[in-house]
């Protein structure tokens, strides 16, 4: 007779290949903590070299980053607005008037990196460029804030 | 008479040019409400199983035509409107598009449980064999492997 311990091993050892198995297929399945992403980046496409100093009017360039990592598909929106120093947290969003607004749908774990190309109408010193991640709520059927923002602070020059 | 002409024909121009841009707004909010539906499709569909990178890859590249429609709608609207039109066709492609992704998505997780439920089985049919011939099979190969042995009588001494 083959040891009991032994066979006991044994089996432990399928039991332990099963648990294996079914928790690849149930972590497969879900996302443990999800979150989206936002970034800006510079005209170089690095975390950089912002403009400080533009030209009322006049078309500057960045770069658009965001992620999904949520576990399902989203559609964003990244809205941009412009502001002084009115209030914008994880919990309200910047009171202020839309400039661009750039919308996107992505599968989980996609990313979306694209160039947008923006100006500022108006001059002033201190002036905020705000970017707000927003996503559309299933539930509501309308687009809900998530949370996440960017902000470049810049002078605005008048044009001549 | 002449600025009479001349101030109805700027009155109808106005008037065109203010269809126009009501035309172009209805034309972009149809646009957006229909991304957000086929995103809910899209949505959907995911539930199902379905890979949807392809129809999300679209959903974005239609968005981008009415972010660059939106850029340039006052500027030559005739433009805009190509930009929400070609818009409009993604959208109704990816909408084609999701029956048969849903159909795939199901064959795909119904094929994911049949590869589960066979791996789980077969790991219980080894665990019962195991179990229960083990013993059988071990000293089988163990006899086939030591069949040639032979017992042979040592001198030694006795304890």
């Amino acid at each position: 007779m083959i040891d009991e311990q032994i066979k006991g091993v044994l089996i432990a050892v399928m039991l332990l290949l099963a648990l294996i198995g079914a928790a690849q297929y149930y972590y497969s399945h879900i996302t443990q903590e999800p979150f989206p992403e936002l970034g800006t980046l510079g005209p170089n496409m690095k975390i950089g070299d912002y403009p400080s100093q533009v030209v009322a009017g006049q078309n500057f360039t960045l770069y658009l980053y965001v992620g999904n990592h949520e576990g399902h598909v989203e559609y964003y929106e990244v809205l941009i607005k412009l502001g002084n120093s009115s209030n914008v947290n994880e919990n309200t969003s910047l009171n202020a008037p839309i400039l661009y607004t750039f919308g996107m749908v992505l599968t989980n774990n996609q990313t979306y990196l694209e160039p947008i190309t923006i100006s500022i109408p108006h001059a002033g010193n201190n002036q905020r460029l705000v970017l707000e991640l927003w996503r559309f709520n299933v539930t509501t059927d309308s687009f809900t804030y998530t949370g996440i923002y960017n902000q470049l602070w810049m002078n605005v020059t008048p044009s001549i | 008479m002449k600025k009479a002409k001349q101030s109805l024909l700027i009155v109808l121009l106005l008037i065109f040019s203010i269809f126009i841009h009501a035309d172009l707004a209805s034309a972009q909010s149809q646009v957006l409400t229909d991304i957000q539906n086929s995103f809910l499709k899209l949505r959907y569909a995911e539930q199902q199983g379905a890979n949807v990178t392809l129809q999300a890859n679209l959903l974005t590249k239609a968005l981008q035509l009415v972010e660059q429609g939106d850029m340039i709608n006052k500027t030559s609207p005739a433009l805009a409107s190509s930009y929400y039109q070609q818009a409009e066709q993604i959208v109704q492609s990816v909408n084609a598009q999701i029956n048969q992704a849903i159909t795939e998505g199901r064959a795909h997780q119904q094929a994911e449980i049949i590869n589960l439920s066979l791996y789980l089985g077969l790991l219980a049919a080894l665990s019962i064999l195991t179990y229960f011939y083990s013993d059988k099979i071990f000293w089988r190969l163990w006899l086939r492997y030591h069949a040639r042995w032979s017992v042979a009588k040592r001198n030694g001494s006795k304890r």
